[in-house]
């Protein structure tokens, strides 16, 4: 369904087989969407860009963690490509309601919500609801709407146009990091919200009900299953902590000296009860009291970069700072990054006025500051750290932890190449999302620069960023608990009616990251390697503490690696998609339109 | 005495999170066999760097032995 706010229009797109084959869905549906219909140029605050909420042949089905949906657009605050994920009641029931993916497009003048409700999609004044956080706005739309409807909500970072506001859902959960809340925000929509009443077409509902059983059954009998219920990622703290990873003091160290205050133990003596998405039996959304005695849902990530990120070492404060953004609707991780680089920025006397180390009183003030780009330097910091550096000038890009323009998320890489690697080539900016490689190279040779790395790195990004953002399916069974790829082609085969193979998976993976590619570089009138390299930080300003004290990343052996995945993908040199991998992959028309902007080489 | 730290799910096999053997030496693959933790995807630091399951640590060494995470 597209619905265009500009003229108040709904129209229905059947999108054929050919599509389903190729994309999938999820990413794959809003990568093309986004290169077939968004123009080259777009304002991504300007009504021509288009939020796409696109769900995949897996999502709302009976199966394990299914409920889970991308969100994407063009990227204000990179400029390229941008989705999110979120798990949430809303991809259920946007299935229900019919639809396998919602393409918002245009702007409205005024605040408005969206309904989409049993196969049509309506638009309801939302006056009294702009301003609201997003706690208070979903609970009032789901008293008319219903206890079930599915919301996916933008708080005042979205509406105030925050560069890395989010899409939030259900209290807690939030995706979208590259600025999809801001897109929102840019097109007036507070809310959309999916009622649902049909169970989607499915091809084989006893064969998928059989295996979404013996699928629960599974995940339920692996060795790691109560661990996880205890501490989800939050157990990543000790791990980060132990391998010299934690991102401490805006990235300038992988250790902190108070991490078993804020690690998965502490955790748990201050957890209250746990969340989950819809369809999961594995739920890692760990609920605990913060310091003013409200509900947190606290995750590494948000703990990571809000507190020894930021030298906070008090887990409940960092708790009351991780709700106050999923209620403002402002990305945690974006934002722990923002302050960190504040932080530092000020204590090299790059910045007059700024936030000291540790100090959470003040990053409280700061960070609300940014939601609603007050003061100097919320409305520096509302830009992202790269525009922030930017605009500051001198050295402040070293201290500026991002890459194409996102933030980096909870890993600290000076000793941890292939993890670097991952960050620089992550389709939409630095994320772990497509690749989480630290385990594998701490396992192998850590601190080596190899080819078999950047293989296994695409091997992941295929099935992280590929399989369960298309499918779309949450990718933590597996990765987190050892539930096998194997089931997959089994599920897709009772949900479609159609054989897929891993290697079938694998390929509309690399379509997609190619077609991503070709996105970015469109957008960006060209393309250097230099877009897919690490913070300088990483090469520049070794560790100092540790066991890894003195180790940084080496310049000339990462681009030897960069260039191996280049050669991996079919991309030339300067990280351009080759004329040939384009055909191969059966986007000839899109080689037709990237050679107008730069040449192809063969 | 060697601190040994078992992350994740291994604490729940081992019983402990950590344990103090009263050792001047011993083999890693000694204690991960006695506490009975799958080898094959066992990751092993001693004093914050990768070791291997035939190494030993000695008298003061923090050794940690911990299951891959998935990163999130």
């Amino acid at each position: 369904m597209f619905y265009d706010l500009s003229k108040h229009k709904a129209r229905v797109w059947e999108y054929g087989g050919e599509m389903a084959r190729k994309f999938i869905g999820g990413r794959g549906f809003a990568a093309k969407i986004l290169w077939d219909m968004v123009p080259r140029g777009a304002d991504p605050l300007g009504p021509e860009n288009k939020l796409v909420f696109a769900a995949g042949p897996l999502t709302g089905l009976p199966g394990p963690s299914t409920g889970k949906l991308v969100i994407a657009a063009k990227s204000p605050l990179t400029g390229g490509y941008g989705d999110g994920n979120v798990g949430s009641v809303a991809a259920v029931q946007m299935r229900r309601a019919g639809f396998d993916a919602v393409v918002v497009e245009g702007a409205s003048k005024k605040p408005v919500y969206l309904l989409v409700e049993k196969g049509k999609a309506e638009v309801f004044d939302a006056e009294d609801l702009w301003g609201l956080d997003t706690f208070e706005a979903e609970r009032r739309l789901k008293e008319k709407h219903g206890k079930t409807a599915g919301v996916l909500l933008i708080g005042p970072a979205g509406e105030n146009l925050v560069n890395y506001a989010v899409v939030a859902s259900q209290e807690g959960r939030a995706g979208g990091r590259p600025g999809m809340g801001a897109v929102m925000g840019s097109k007036k929509l507070k809310a959309v919200v999916f009622v649902g009443d049909k169970e989607p077409e499915v091809a084989d509902p006893e064969g998928l009900r059989k295996l979404a059983s013996e699928a629960r059954e599974d995940i339920k009998s692996k060795p790691m299953y109560n661990f996880w219920i205890r501490q989800g990622t939050m157990a990543a703290v000790q791990w980060s902590q132990e391998n010299s990873v934690l991102p401490t003091k805006n990235f300038s160290e992988g250790i902190f000296e108070g991490a078993s205050a804020v690690d998965g133990y502490a955790m748990e003596k201050i957890k209250t009860h746990q969340r989950g998405c819809p369809f999961c039996n594995m739920p890692c959304g760990n609920v605990v009291e913060d310091a003013e005695g409200n509900p947190a849902e606290l995750d590494y990530e948000n703990v990571a970069l809000l507190g020894p990120n930021l030298l906070i070492g008090d887990l409940k404060k960092i708790a009351v700072l991780n709700r106050m953004l999923d209620k403002l609707g402002l990305d945690t991780i974006g934002a722990g990054n923002s302050v960190g680089f504040a932080m530092e920025a000020k204590e090299k006397g790059l910045l007059k006025e700024g936030p000291e180390w540790g100090d959470y009183e003040a990053v409280k003030e700061l960070l609300v500051d940014i939601a609603y780009k007050r003061g100097d330097l919320g409305r520096l910091l509302s830009k992202g750290v790269k525009r922030a550096s930017e605009e500051i000038g001198g050295s402040a890009d070293l201290y500026a932890v991002h890459v194409k323009g996102l933030e980096v998320t909870g890993y600290d890489c000076h000793a941890a190449p292939a993890m670097a690697l991952a960050y620089g080539t992550s389709p939409i900016g630095a994320h772990h999302k497509d690749a989480w490689i630290i385990s594998w190279e701490v396992k192998t040779d850590r601190l080596a620069y190899t080819r078999e790395k950047v293989e296994k790195l695409i091997w992941m990004q295929r099935i992280r960023g590929g399989i369960f953002e298309s499918m779309v399916s949450c990718r933590l069974p597996w990765i987190e608990l050892g539930f096998e790829l194997e089931w997959y082609p089994k599920l897709f085969k009772a949900a479609t009616g159609v054989s897929m193979t891993i290697d079938d998976m694998f390929e509309v993976a690399d379509r997609i990251y190619t077609l991503i590619r070709a996105y970015w570089v469109r957008e960006y009138g060209g393309w250097s390697r230099e877009y897919d390299r690490p913070p300088r930080k990483w090469f520049e300003i070794p560790l100092s503490k540790g066991p890894y004290s003195g180790a940084k990343l080496d310049p000339e052996k990462y681009e030897e690696m960069l260039s191996w995945y280049y050669e991996a993908r079919g991309w030339d040199e300067r990280g351009v998609p080759r004329k040939s991998t384009l055909g191969k992959l059966g986007l000839g028309d899109v080689a037709a339109e990237l050679e107008k902007i730069t040449p192809l080489k063969e | 005495m060697i601190l040994v730290k078992f992350l994740g799910y291994y604490s729940e096999v081992v019983g402990e999170r950590e344990i103090r053997l009263p050792l001047k030496e011993v083999r890693i693959a000694d204690i991960v066999s006695k506490y009975g933790i799958p080898e094959e995807e066992v990751i092993v630091l001693i004093n914050g760097r990768p070791a291997k399951l035939g190494y030993k640590a000695v008298e003061g060494d923090v050794v940690v032995i911990t299951p891959p995470i998935g990163g999130g």
